[in-house]
């Protein structure tokens, strides 16, 4: 295997696509995306805050990118899909079709796992014709779930892929200080293999892992079933690629 | 055009007398043993429906100036029974908290000529005073629209609000006066760019002239001001009389340094030092006013003269007063003040303007006020009557505030004063007016834009940039569909017309107008409890555990936050790990700060001829100062020629020469110092620039330290790359012609840029404060400034980020000077005198060595400095 192809491998057959935060799973031919927040600006137009609308335009030129280098099969999409928790707008019924019709498009089958932003989701999903699995989506020994809560896991799942965190990095030295977002991975403490995927929102500013303590973590999946600190971190920034570093525990704020 | 009016030529009294009706006149004779100069010129140009502009000092009778002539006609009126239910003048005043001073300055005086009338069998119809401000009760404002008052007091904010009400409005078609009160608070802000548009609105529904009268303490320059209260008629500027009358109260003023030795005595001991002066000084007078420049220090200073002098001051007899101490305990002051019953009063600038504080026969300022113009306004709260001498002392706590200083109140006894900037084509104000605007009625695009540029703040608006904020309104940059949520006005380009959209356009108005930006202010505490400042909820978003920060002067590690709180430990000799772009600190105002340079010239000419010891004596029979600062200033100045001269340096810095120091300090990092005596506005623009093209040459950030006094530009040392830079090579990167461009790029990535884009963003409407009833605090938390900005960069020629590039570039910074300086420096008008590399820095550094980091430049290329900061955590990790 080539060097450049191994700093994208996160477990043997998984790797993350183009400095993209998606992920390709060469076993069952899958691309694995979570939380888009789709309809996000529309609910913070209705909190007052009136940003224009990049979102759409910016996620779409990403998906682009994946598909342009990687062909697969099937996407999943791990769970808050949109961003609103009741019932869907009508700009938010806009993008998630055109999305789906972009995806359609790209990819034979389109997999929803349901999250916890996404109430409403099933009457679009069905109008759309497409599966909604809620809590989880198995596809041979890989397990999808969106991570806002505990489940049973299955025995012959070896791992486990999860959203919901939005996990960022803040990197600090001497003067700079910057965010990016990064994936989560590692052992769980049930022995399983475990993988947090970061939002692919561009509006998402993420949680910064390095900073806060294990109890403010969203997902009760990373504050209970791991050893937190453990997990390896790989940040993804669009330019400068992607950048590998220790376990969480190492990379814990000092000064 | 603008005439001064010739205050040599006076009519007499009685002239004036017997023009007023008889009650009133009698009224004036009872109450005044005659009229102070500026009331004549007044009281006859108001009559002719001249617009004025009087600057006397607080407490000169300019309310009665303005109001004189006004109440007589308003008696002629009642008299007559013409006297209609309408709106005749409105007093516009920055203050809220105005009914007090209403009540004694108009009610009163009404009362007592209907008093007299009513004697004399003159039957009159009672003129109404209204007071309506945010605060002012809806039962209140129903009884106004039921009996409008002849005479409505207002704020900017409310005045607007007014201007799109439905009904209320129309109760001004008659307005005829308008008077801006404290004008001097409003020309230099944005508050005062949002009342020069209400002004127009005003006149183009009213259809016909109204009078303006403006009233201002100490301010320069006045035809600018005349010009921005008056604005334009079409491209001819109207008519404007100035009654200057600032220099008529007698002044005590003094420069004290709380020490015999400046240069070594410890801080503790300045401190204690300070305290006991002070407490000495107010056991002296009966009432003492003490201004602080900032809130923290207001509490501060309040909290250790109880603790020090317990016998002398109990928790009754001092206080603090300031904009976060809660109404009821700020109006308990003011009344405690003017019966008389406080002996000492502390305050950061609200007890600056004119409301009514009874007897105070000394202002104590801690440090330096940083303009004249500030100092004497606050100096002038002394001896509030006329020809009663206004008495101040000056406490300074370090050496640069002492020539500040010194300097400051010896060009105050020469009637100099520092200019104050006016706002210009500000589109964040525009846009909340243009929404305004459209709520009143259906406007044409070119009629709309006609009366915009009436506004002196507006008149070189393009028309380009009006359109662009039509366009932001409008919703230009949403889809179709939604604009109804995005959309404030509907704009028809084809027919050039413009109007109200939505039907929660007019309550989100009356809801988010207004221009002063609301920080979040979150308190530091330490972990016992105790109280040590407060800071902006966003800085405290960027803090980290264990992050070093400077706050009130001294240096603390965050801890934790909870509820509010920030919680700290004291971090003493450490190094802040975080700039403190959230400084509460005024700039030195350029005019100021030129003559502080040319001070340092006479003074280190002198040093060739004569003996320290006849400098002392020189500085102290020629300023305003006591003998322990004339001595400190003068050891001050020795220091650093000897200094100097240690490196064969016969020049030294002044006004026409900077001083490049290369001080490499004791962690290795290079310390590029310039000694730009400049005022921090300019050396704000300078440093950034700087910094900037360094980064670009050594693929670093810089860290940049900004004082009134000169900046500096840090390189952080890198063991790998340890390259040190000749400051010579880095004058050249920087010039007249390139600044702006070099400016735009540094402040990209910088906090300054992005605090300041909320504000505008703010201004703008585009982030609410209020919506459908509620603040709008936790979806701000979400969607931070920073997210917000990388969006709108994505749009070209987005007014709300033109708008903060202006701010940050003309307002906040001083990039006219800067440039000014520049083009100095490329025409040897200003030498550039360059020092060697030395592990020590010169005593005129010392103060901007320890001020900490005020922001960084961040090296620019986002994918280098990611993997440096990669292989450098890496490297950490391992070793």
């Amino acid at each position: 295997m080539k060097a450049k192809e191994k700093i994208k491998e996160i477990f043997p057959g998984i790797e993350i696509i183009d400095n993209q935060n998606a992920i390709y799973i060469k076993d069952i031919d899958t691309i694995a995306i979570s939380d888009l927040q789709l309809g996000e600006e529309l609910y913070f137009a209705e909190q007052g805050i009136f940003v224009p609308q990049i979102q759409l335009k910016e996620i779409l030129e990403n998906l682009k990118k994946i598909f342009e280098n990687v062909k697969a099969k099937r996407i999943v999409i791990n769970g808050d899909f949109k961003h609103e928790f009741g019932e869907a707008s009508k700009q938010e019924w806009r993008e998630v079709s055109e999305i789906i019709k972009f995806l359609k498009e790209n990819v034979k089958e389109i997999i929803l796992v349901r999250g916890n932003h996404d109430n409403y989701l099933l009457t679009i999903a069905s109008r759309l014709g497409i599966k909604v699995f809620d809590p989880y989506y198995i596809s041979k020994n890989i397990l999808f779930t969106h991570g806002h809560k505990r489940i049973e896991f299955p025995k012959n799942i070896e791992i486990i892929i999860i959203g919901h965190e939005q996990p960022a990095i803040v990197l600090s030295h001497g003067f700079d200080r910057i965010k990016i977002p990064c994936l989560l991975y590692g052992k769980m403490k049930n022995g399983k293999k475990i993988i947090c995927l970061p939002s692919f929102s561009p509006l998402a500013s993420g949680v910064a892992v390095n900073i806060i303590d294990k109890e403010e973590l969203l997902s009760p999946i990373l504050r209970e079933d791991v050893d937190f600190d453990e997990l390896k971190v790989i940040g993804i920034d669009k330019e400068a690629g992607i950048l590998r570093f220790p376990n969480i525990g190492k990379l814990k704020y000092h000064t | 055009m603008i005439k001064f009016v010739n205050t040599k030529i006076v009519k007499s009294d009685k002239e004036i007398l017997k023009k007023l009706r008889p009650y009133v006149r009698k009224w004036f004779e009872r109450n005044f043993k005659e009229f102070i100069i500026h009331q004549k010129f007044a009281f006859e140009l108001i009559r002719k429906n001249k617009n004025i502009l009087i600057t006397a000092p607080t407490g000169s009778g300019k309310t009665l100036s303005s109001f004189l002539s006004i109440l007589d006609h308003l008696f002629t009126l009642s008299e007559n029974n013409k006297l209609e239910d309408y709106v005749y003048c409105i007093y516009v005043s920055p203050l809220k908290a105005l009914n007090n001073d209403i009540y004694k300055n108009l009610i009163i005086p009404l009362k007592e000529i209907e008093k007299i009338a009513k004697d004399m069998n003159i039957n009159l119809k009672e003129i109404r005073i209204g007071v309506r401000t945010g605060d002012t009760k809806s039962n209140e404002k129903q009884k106004q629209l039921k009996k409008p008052p002849h005479i409505l007091v207002t704020t900017p904010e409310t005045f607007a609000i007014i201007l799109s009400t439905r009904r209320f409005r129309e109760k001004l078609k008659n307005v005829r006066w308008v008077i801006v009160d404290e004008i001097h608070e409003f020309a230099n802000s944005k508050r005062g760019v949002h009342l020069s548009l209400s002004l127009e609105r005003l006149e183009n529904f009213v259809g016909r002239k109204i009078v303006r009268i403006g009233l201002g303490a100490t301010l320069e320059p006045l035809e600018e001001v005349a010009k921005f209260l008056v604005g334009y008629s079409g491209e001819k500027e109207r008519d404007c009389f100035i009654i200057d009358a600032r220099f008529i109260k007698p002044m005590d003023i003094k420069v004290i340094s709380p020490v015999k030795d400046m240069i070594f005595a410890s801080s503790e001991k300045i401190t204690n030092s300070m305290y006991k002066i002070l407490s000495k000084l107010i056991s002296e007078h009966k009432t003492t006013l003490i201004f602080t420049n900032t809130r923290s220090g207001t509490e501060r200073v309040v909290h250790h003269l109880k603790h020090m002098f317990p016998s002398i001051f109990s928790e009754e007899d001092i206080g603090a007063h300031h904009s976060s101490v809660s109404r009821d305990i700020r109006l308990d002051l003011e009344n405690k003040l003017k019966s008389g019953k406080l002996k000492a009063i502390v305050s950061s600038t609200s007890l600056e303007l004119g409301i009514d504080i009874g007897y105070i026969d000394l202002v104590v300022q801690l440090g330096s006020p940083k303009s004249i113009s500030r100092g004497l306004q606050r100096i002038g709260r002394a001896g509030h009557k006329l020809h009663e001498t206004s008495k101040g002392r000056i406490i300074c706590l370090d050496r640069d505030d002492l020539v500040e200083c010194s300097v400051m109140f010896k060009k105050a006894y020469e009637y100099f004063l520092d200019k104050i900037q006016i706002p210009k084509k500000c589109l964040d104000v525009l846009a909340q007016h243009i929404m305004g605007m459209s709520l009143e009625r259906k406007w044409n695009i070119k009629e709309a834009f006609d009366l915009i540029r009436n506004s002196y703040c507006y008149h070189d608006l393009s028309f380009n940039d009006f359109v662009s904020v039509l366009k932001y309104l409008s919703g230009y940059y949403h889809s179709l569909e939604d604009k109804k949520v995005y959309g404030k006005i509907w704009v028809d380009f084809d027919n050039m017309t413009f109007g109200r959209r939505g039907k929660y356009a007019r309550v989100i108005y009356s809801l988010n107008i207004g221009t002063i930006p609301d920080e979040v202010k979150i308190k530091v505490r330490s972990l016992e409890g105790k109280y040590i400042g407060t800071i902006e909820e966003e800085f405290l978003q960027r803090l980290f555990p264990g992050d070093i920060f400077v706050l009130a002067g001294k240096t603390y590690e965050f801890v934790k936050a909870k509820k509010d709180v920030a919680y700290v430990i004291p971090a003493k000799e450490k190094r802040p790990t975080v700039p403190s772009w959230f400084s509460e600190q005024l700039p030195l105002s350029y005019e100021l700060a030129i003559e502080i340079g040319k001070f340092r010239k006479m003074i280190f000419n002198l040093m060739n001829k004569k003996s320290k010891n006849e400098i002392e004596r020189f500085i102290l029979k020629n300023y305003h100062i006591n003998k322990w600062a004339a001595k400190a200033i003068a050891d001050y100045f020795y220091y650093e020629r000897e200094f100097l001269k240690g490196f064969e340096i016969k020049d030294f810095p002044c006004h026409k020469t900077i001083l490049v120091e290369n001080y490499i300090d004791e962690r290795n990092n290079q310390n590029i110092i310039f000694h730009t005596l400049y005022g921090r506005r300019v050396n704000d623009a300078l440093s950034r620039a700087f910094a900037y093209k360094l980064s670009k040459l050594l693929k670093k950030s810089i860290g940049v330290t900004i004082s009134d006094n000169g900046f500096m530009l840090t390189i952080p040392y890198d063991v790998e790359e340890d390259r040190k830079i000749n400051p010579k090579d880095i004058l050249n990167l920087v010039n007249s012609k390139n600044l702006e461009e070099i400016l735009k790029n540094a402040l990209k990535q910088t906090e300054l840029l992005k605090r300041k884009f909320r504000h505008c963003a703010v201004r703008s409407l585009m982030v609410l404060r209020n919506y459908k009833g509620y603040e709008i605090r936790v979806a701000k938390q979400q969607l931070n400034a920073e997210k917000l900005l990388r969006i709108c960069e994505k749009i070209e020629d987005f007014p709300v980020i033109k708008e903060t590039y202006r701010e940050i570039l003309e307002d906040y910074m001083d990039i006219r000077h800067a440039k000014e300086i520049l083009e100095k420096i490329e025409n040897k008008k200003i030498k550039v005198i360059f020092l060697k590399e030395s592990d020590l820095p010169s005593p005129f550094s010392h103060s901007l060595i320890v001020l900490g980091e005020s922001d960084i430049v961040l090296m620019e290329d986002r994918k280098k400095l990611l993997i440096k900061l990669h292989k450098k955590i890496l490297e950490r990790l391992k070793g």
